[in-house]
């Protein structure tokens, strides 16, 4: 009897897996099948007699562009538009670069490689250098936008033998709109509960935040809050406090004719001073090393000044945030930016690239597809590409209206909020970031953007402009390709002044400084400023 | 054997020859059955290593082309092992690897051979059921997630500051960025230990469940108390295991939870909690991803593991416990 | 306090054993269970935590700091990843993966690990050292990737079940096992001339239940858990494990970029905490398990096996 049972039980263990074995592969025949999304028959255009071209492109989360089904209307008229029949060949966020290692290494790399931002790194070069990727052609004339994209600075500087590898995605127009990335926000009604002005001074600095974490300025009765909160250690170097000249991460000549990461420069010591003494106050979030939710904290009003981007994307992340939080209390009632403190009267803009992250496209890419690659991203980096990208189609989905979009899409009832234009097209939901990051473009004219979140973020965003130091960086220097520099792109210069600043050994900062100093260098610092500065020399980029 | 000694080399050889011969067609079963065996580790092991295309563990030495078949590639001899180790930072990491190791065979190793011993002293099933799921639990979380509820509980505004401070009046105290080598090491050692000791109880209570259970009632009746019984009785059916284990812990001492340590580094306990891992990965990953590199300092770390591996056997072997080889 | 003990006392004994206790007996059963109660309290109440922030309201977590009571019960988190393209699909391939992944493991584990505690196996020690060399010397990713791609794996569910076909750690804690079984046991079998398939199934497997159901579990935990293979290896978004759509899910609600789906999400003005989420996706992914762990537990909590096989 026991012994029946347990054969009982062997078959039916085994007919389960022998039934799940023949279901797995029934799944792996059925999936083959699923056609690419995209329409093949695109005859009815002025070139008609064009070949369709296949395409594969791999891009983050570009499976949700290619969903499945019948293609919606803006991807059959993009692939109309261009004869080319587009299939996703997805990564995620998380996994990019792993996948395209191992694709680079194996040849398995699809034709347009966009999740990437590699731009100067040592693997942009061996890409390159290995035959990897292939050059655009030289004359660009054909392809007016990208013809002009390809023009500014920050792309000519990563040209390899007179060769463009790569086409930039654009963030903004140019890079001075960076400046917004950077800043602090205030809480306005606190200030006024507890009865202090604007602050100047360093000490005026220092004396709001400890109120704000000491004086209860919510009117709570406990001791609920805290002063400043920086998104991440990285703000504090990086402009977040502009007032103490170019403190960031890019290289720059310095005064004694060597060109160093001005992260490691005296300026940033002088800055760093400055919020040693705040942490020391009580005046900095005393969690702000090991803090990840330093947004959810000032939305929810537990925090006086956030350090973090201040652009009007950005901003309507915290007051996404907030009205979930705090429904009661007026965002634009309590909210302001705040400029920090600063030495001599002066300010320095934050900086980056004109663009964040490149497309490649395959060496085995010809001519031909080339062609309508180029003509494709052309198009994508056109007004009419970024508002079809972003809004939908003219005339159904959005109007001009007196220099203002207008959008004509249902409204959620609820919400008070137009459908999401990637709801009705997924195909715009990835591909709308192809080329640029149309989003960031234009979101100071963006209608799904508030009003009042816009004007602030406009208001500021001209001030910096006209009032601000563009600082000092220039890109060719950026680009400089020396071993000694790919080398040291492991030292952690912002870690190592978090440590500065919660330092407990008492030793004055001067000698924690030149110890740092000394310790980078031991680490290849030096060699690497040396390279750099003498591979600027022959470029004629230095005296 | 003993007896072949006294042949004629030539003989002996001749003679042992057709003795494996025998010796394989008497087993032949056997043989067939571990042919799976190899072919997995042929396929997925040693072909990667002796692959024409990528050169296998010889990648460390030449420059990587993603392009080129492995002849062509430049020789860089021990270029990428140098670029690893001229660094202090790389001897900081070494340093801190095996301090964490040893402290870890210390604390953390024994652990599960105690939670083992007790539940096995647990005699009412339903009790040391539900103690054994809810002890692995916390397996199935990431490092992320764990240290996560880390910093709620342990920042200055976290739980256990608040209780510090407002309850016993003592001052905050920042766990997650101090510079004492007894607070880091201990989280580490406390925060491993809660998430991994009842799943790494689980293969000693499997040995335990070999004992034949006769052997305590006899012990029992001769009057053995439960501490003989546990001395005489469970930990020898421990110990082989126990002591395979620990060798086998010996040759990881360069491996040490890339995860945890990753997710806990700042900057202010890098210097006593950032493992070799996190250096190469600092270094090699981070901005430029680069396999030659990659290559040298996984074969850098597998020989010393490897050398360490096989001291711990010799010793074993030498004190007479059990051993892998 | 001393009734309960008493009480305890009286279960233990009739549960257990016929004999009676002794005072010492009674305190070290005291000590053994705080013991116990206390790390399983240190361990639960966390877990218990995680869970309750998976159902929690946004706004509840980010208000408090230690979120040990429920103030609301919210689904969002579960609808979202339930709702996730691929869902149920990817829990489908996943089961699949487990159930073939691991009866495949434990067989191949059982044959090596069988074979190499034989004393008569011819090549035993070099065949070992084969094997051992494998755990510290490898060709690493890309050399490794290139084998299985010409296996023809790329864009299969095989991807995630044959290169880990066999785990060598796994092995070696089997085959020590099998060497702690006792020769006698086998002695009469091959006396009648059973071969060693026979032996290995018909004698060692029932006495060695505890290993087989602990290496069992590992390996399905493996391969439940499996998520890395599949991203390298299955581009077909129908054919991804549970693992990594769900990770997958997480990395893009913690990504505040232009047009990701937190931002869609935004949109729609529903904020989802990256962290309540990821407890939802763990707490999915671990239920099935923890609904099968005390199904194997019997087998390595008793050690009945050897006395039956003997009687």
């Amino acid at each position: 009897m026991k012994v029946r049972i347990k054969w009982l039980q062997l078959v039916l263990v085994f007919s389960l897996v022998f039934a799940l074995i023949l279901t797995g592969c029934q799944t792996s025949d059925d999936t083959t099948t699923t056609a690419p999304a995209g329409g093949d028959n695109g005859d009815g255009n002025g070139d008609g007699d064009r070949e369709t071209i296949d395409i594969t492109v791999s891009l983050w989360d570009i499976e949700y562009s290619f969903p499945g089904g019948d293609p919606d209307e803006i991807a059959v008229m993009v692939s109309d538009m261009f004869d080319i029949n587009l299939t996703s060949i997805n990564v995620g966020w998380g996994d990019a670069d792993e996948k395209y290692n191992t694709w680079a290494a194996s040849g398995q790399l699809p034709d347009i490689i966009g999740a990437i931002a590699h731009v100067g790194q040592g693997r942009y070069f061996q890409w390159i250098n290995d035959g990897v990727v292939r050059a655009l052609p030289d004359d660009l004339s054909a392809y007016p936008v990208i013809n002009q994209i390809m023009q500014q600075d920050e792309v000519l500087a990563f040209q390899v033998d007179g060769n463009n590898y790569f086409l930039p995605r654009q963030t903004y127009e140019d890079s001075s709109w960076w400046a917004m990335d950077r800043g602090l926000l205030v809480r306005k009604d606190w200030m006024e509960n507890l009865g202090i002005s604007d602050p100047v001074t360093e000490q005026d600095y220092i004396d709001l935040t400890v109120a704000f974490a000491t004086q209860d300025p919510n009117n709570s009765g406990s001791n609920d809050t805290v002063g400043l909160v920086p998104s991440g250690v990285w703000i504090l170097t990086s402009q977040g406090l502009p007032g103490f000249g170019y403190t960031d991460g890019r290289w720059v000549l310095e005064d004694d004719g060597y060109i160093r990461p001005a992260i490691t420069s005296e300026r940033t010591l002088r800055l760093m001073e400055f919020v040693k003494e705040m942490y020391q106050a009580g005046g900095l979030d005393p969690d702000f090393a090991t803090l990840d939710n330093a947004l959810e904290k000032f939305a929810a009003g537990q925090a006086g000044i956030l350090a973090r981007q201040v652009s009007s994307k950005h901003l309507k992340a915290v007051l996404d945030m907030w009205v979930t939080l705090q429904p009661d209390v007026d965002f634009f009632e309590s909210v302001s930016i705040l400029r920090g403190p600063s030495l001599d009267g002066e300010y320095t803009r934050f900086t980056e690239m004109a663009y964040w992250s490149e497309s490649y496209f395959n060496a085995n890419v010809e001519d031909d597809k080339m062609g309508r690659i180029l003509e494709l991203y052309d198009w994508l980096y056109s007004d009419e590409g970024m508002r079809t990208m972003m809004w939908g189609i003219e005339g159904t989905d959005w109007e001009m209206d007196d220099g203002e979009i207008n959008l004509l899409t249902d409204v959620n009832e609820e919400t008070g909020l137009h459908t999401p234009t990637a709801e009705i097209y997924p195909f715009t939901y990835a591909m709308s970031y192809l080329a640029a990051w149309t989003g960031d473009l234009v979101q100071y004219i963006d209608p799904a953007i508030p009003q009042g979140i816009r004007d602030m973020a406009s208001e500021e965003l001209d001030h910096r402009l006209a009032n601000w130091q563009a600082p000092d960086v220039d890109w060719a220097v950026q680009a400089i390709n020396v071993p000694e520099k790919q080398e040291i792109a492991g030292l952690t210069y912002g870690d190592d002044w978090v440590r500065f600043i919660m330092d407990s050994s008492g030793k004055d900062s001067q000698t924690l400084y030149e110890e740092m100093v000394a310790n980078w260098n031991a680490n290849g610092l030096q060699d690497a400023v040396e390279a750099v500065t003498n591979a600027a020399r022959e470029q004629g980029l230095i005296d | 054997m003993q007896k072949t000694s006294t042949i004629a080399p030539a003989l002996k050889q001749k003679h042992s020859l057709s003795r494996t011969w025998r010796k394989c067609v008497e087993n032949k079963y056997l043989l067939i059955m571990t042919l799976p065996v190899l072919v997995y580790y042929i396929i997925f092991n040693y072909m990667p290593m002796f692959n024409v295309q990528t050169g296998g563990i010889l990648m460390a030495f030449k420059q990587h082309n993603l392009t080129r078949p492995f002849v062509e590639w430049d020789w860089v001899g021990m270029h990428y092992f140098q670029m690893m180790w001229r660094r202090p930072d790389f001897w900081i990491s070494m340093r801190n690897t095996v301090s964490i190791s040893f402290i870890r065979l210390a604390f953390e190793f024994p652990m599960p051979i105690f939670l083992a011993i007790l539940l096995n002293e647990v005699h009412r099933r339903k009790a040391k059921r539900i103690f054994q799921t809810v002890y692995t639990f916390p397996h199935f979380l990431s490092w992320i997630l764990v240290i996560g509820l880390m910093k709620d509980l342990l920042q200055i505004n976290g739980v256990i500051n608040g209780f510090m401070t407002t309850v016993l009046g003592r001052q905050a105290f920042n766990y997650l960025a101090n510079d004492s080598f007894f607070a880091n090491y201990a989280m580490l050692v406390i925060s491993n230990l809660l998430k991994g000791v009842g799943w790494g109880s689980i293969i000693y209570l499997a040995a335990i469940a070999g004992v034949d259970p006769t052997l305590y009632e006899a012990a029992i009746v001769d009057g053995a108390n439960r501490w003989q019984c546990i001395r005489h009785i469970t930990w020898p059916c421990i110990k082989a295991t126990a002591v395979i284990l620990l060798i086998l812990q010996v040759g990881n001492i360069l491996n040490q939870g890339f995860d945890q340590i990753f997710n806990l580094v700042n900057g202010v306990n890098r210097n006593i909690i950032e493992t070799i891992d996190v250096y190469i990965y600092r270094y090699a990953f981070q901005q430029s991803m680069n396999q030659s590199f990659a290559a040298a300092s996984g074969l850098f770390k597998s020989v010393i593991n490897f050398s360490m591996l096989i001291t711990a056997n010799l010793i074993a072997k030498k004190l007479g416990e059990n051993n892998l080889f | 306090m001393d009734t309960t003990l008493k009480k305890t006392d009286l279960t233990e004994v009739t549960a257990d054993s016929k004999i009676k206790k002794s005072v010492g007996d009674r305190i070290a059963d005291f000590l053994i269970y705080t013991f116990l109660t206390i790390l399983a309290l240190s361990v639960f109440i966390p877990f218990y935590n995680m869970v309750l922030i998976s159902f929690a309201r946004y706004q509840d977590i980010v208000r408090t700091s230690f979120y040990i009571y429920p103030k609301a019960f919210d689904f969002q988190n579960y609808r979202m990843a339930v709702l996730y393209p691929n869902f149920m699909n990817a829990a489908l391939v996943s089961l699949f993966v487990t159930v073939v992944g691991t009866s495949l493991n434990m067989l191949i584990t059982l044959l090596g690990s069988y074979t190499l505690s034989r004393k008569n196996m011819p090549f035993r020690k070099p065949i070992f050292y084969f094997i051992i060399f494998t755990m510290f010397f490898g060709a690493g990713l890309i050399p490794w990737y290139l084998v299985v791609r010409n296996l023809g794996l790329v864009n299969s569910v095989w991807a995630m079940i044959a290169p880990p076909m066999l785990n060598t750690f796994y092995l070696i804690l089997m085959r020590n096992y099998f060497l702690s079984i006792p020769e006698s046991l086998e002695e009469s079998a091959k006396i009648d001339g059973a071969n060693d398939i026979r032996i290995m199934f018909q004698i060692i497997v029932p006495v060695a239940a505890p290993i087989i159901a602990t290496i069992a579990l590992f390996y399905a935990v493996d391969r439940w858990n499996e998520w890395w293979l599949a991203m390298l290896f299955i581009q077909d978004s129908s054919k991804l494990p549970l693992q990594l759509i769900l990770r997958r899910m997480v990395v893009d609600a913690t990504i505040d970029l232009g047009n990701d789906m937190m931002n869609a999400m935004r949109d729609a003005n529903i904020q989802v905490h990256s962290r309540s989420l990821q407890m939802a996706t763990v707490t999915i992914t671990t239920i099935p398990i923890m609904i099968v762990y005390p199904f194997l537990q019997k087998y390595f909590t008793k050690g009945i096996m050897l006395g039956a096989i003997k009687a």
